[in-house]
């Protein structure tokens, strides 16, 4: 081991006097050899910490790989029960089906697409323009909206699948896009859009409390019902719409 | 949610040991829906959210370990803030097309322990670029010197290293990782040292 190896090290390890390290600064400046030898030693210790963040990235790597995988497996389970309790409702539907008929009769609740009609013509007879730059993919989201909002839905649908391709302006293309099925009564396709986009893993997801309104709004053989299930899933598990979703459930 | 609190996490991440890689296991994990929120608010790609992700962790480890995490902010509020400067990068960097175009000293650089002066006169030696190749002659430096070079460059004690790599003392693994460093060195080339 060289003298002047320990003497760098010593510096920067902070084992030095406030003289000596006055010394060392002056030397950096004045010696050019042991600046070189100073400047080596950086390079070496700057690349050993390169080196080092490289190692713990792959160890996160893993360890995001292992929590992605536990969280696929969680879903899994929780598609599992959602099958079965799907079993469930449509046994317990079939039982009980005099009885609400006879209950709907009775007691007119308010109906689920006038709900949804309220909510849809609230919420969605403008979308918000996104926020940030408008360079890309923004500032063809902004067209899409622009042209959403100037009710040219030809044109906004045309935007969005476009972009409903690029994997960063995804998550919003395909919640416009099935907005935009919506409004424009293509209830099918939207619930379709609704259902990519509620598969999504997002920070803030509405896909399945907006696939409940078209639900409600479509109004076909079953479509209540089914509604009133993602309803309960929404508020059950917190999601984008819980707060509307727990005041329709009890409604409906 | 982090398994433990912040303050068991800087404790246990200063406590060192072998414990040390639970605390960093924890933190990853305490923090893991940034990444979301980052593909959502930043429009970036999952992987980059992760790599960034990935870096605001190492260098809130970087920071606790070097006593330079003072606490003002709780450790997901530094999180957060560090992520977002680290996604908002991405971001720019993805619009300008300027990505991989930073060759700039790191800001963890050594470098930056040196006063302003030496600094300078140092800083313009490593622009020269003359040693390159690092990560190549690191792996040829051998499995137990690299060892003990990161397990210092981690932040772990010469005696901590001594119990991990079972060597007599602390005072052994100071001499084995100065010899470890003086090879490095000759294998970087044109070693005219300094007597």
């Amino acid at each position: 081991m060289s003298d002047l190896m320990s003497y760098i090290a010593s510096y920067f390890e902070g084992s030095l006097t406030a003289g000596e390290r006055a010394l060392f600064e002056e030397r950096c400046v004045s010696d050019p050899e042991f600046a070189r030898e100073v400047a080596a030693y950086i390079v070496m210790r700057d690349s050993l910490k390169q080196a080092l963040a490289g190692q713990k990235r792959n160890e996160f790597a893993g360890l995001y790989e292992e929590i992605k995988g536990g969280e696929q497996v969680k879903n899994a389970e929780g598609r599992k029960s959602y099958y079965l309790f799907k079993n469930f409702v449509w046994y317990a539907a079939a039982a009980c089906i005099g009885l609400i008929a006879t209950w709907l009769i009775f007691f007119r609740s308010p109906e689920p697409e006038d709900l949804a009609q309220e909510y849809v013509a609230t919420n969605f007879s403008t979308l918000s323009t996104t926020m940030g730059g408008v360079t890309g993919s923004k500032k063809d989201m902004q067209q899409g909206i622009a042209a959403f909002n100037e009710k040219q839905y030809k044109k906004a649908l045309q935007v969005f699948q476009t972009l409903s391709t690029d994997s960063a302006a995804r998550p919003e293309a395909v919640k416009n896009l099935g907005i935009t099925y919506l409004v424009t009564g293509d209830h099918s396709n939207a619930i379709r859009q609704f259902d990519v986009l509620a598969k999504m893993d997002l920070y803030v997801n509405p896909g399945l409390f907006y696939k409940a309104v078209v639900l409600m709004k479509r109004g076909q053989d079953g479509d209540r019902v089914m509604a009133k299930k993602y309803l309960k899933q929404v508020a059950d598990r917190d999601l984008a719409g819980s707060k509307e979703a727990k005041v329709w459930l009890e409604k409906l | 949610m982090a398994l433990h609190s912040d303050t068991e996490i800087i404790e246990g991440l200063k406590r060192g040991g072998s414990q040390r890689r639970i605390f960093e296991r924890d933190l990853y994990q305490g923090y893991f829906y940034l990444i979301s929120h980052g593909i959502k608010k930043y429009n970036i790609t999952a992987e980059d959210a992760a790599s960034a992700y990935s870096d605001t962790i190492i260098s809130i480890i970087d920071q606790i370990i070097a006593n330079r995490f003072e606490g003002r902010s709780a450790l997901k509020s530094y999180a957060y803030q560090i992520f977002s400067n680290k996604c908002v990068d991405l971001f720019r960097k993805d619009t300008t097309n300027k990505r991989k175009a930073d060759h700039g000293t790191a800001l963890d650089s050594l470098v930056f322990e040196l006063p302003d002066k030496a600094r300078t006169a140092i800083q313009q030696i490593i622009a020269k670029d003359e040693w390159r190749n690092m990560m190549q002659k690191l792996q040829e430096l051998g499995e137990k010197c690299k060892q003990v070079l990161l397990f210092f460059e981690d932040g772990y004690s010469d005696k901590e290293i001594a119990g991990f790599m079972e060597y007599n003392s602390a005072e052994v693994v100071k001499t084995s990782r100065l010899r470890c460093l003086d090879k490095l060195r000759k294998m970087m080339g044109t070693n005219d040292i300094v007597k």
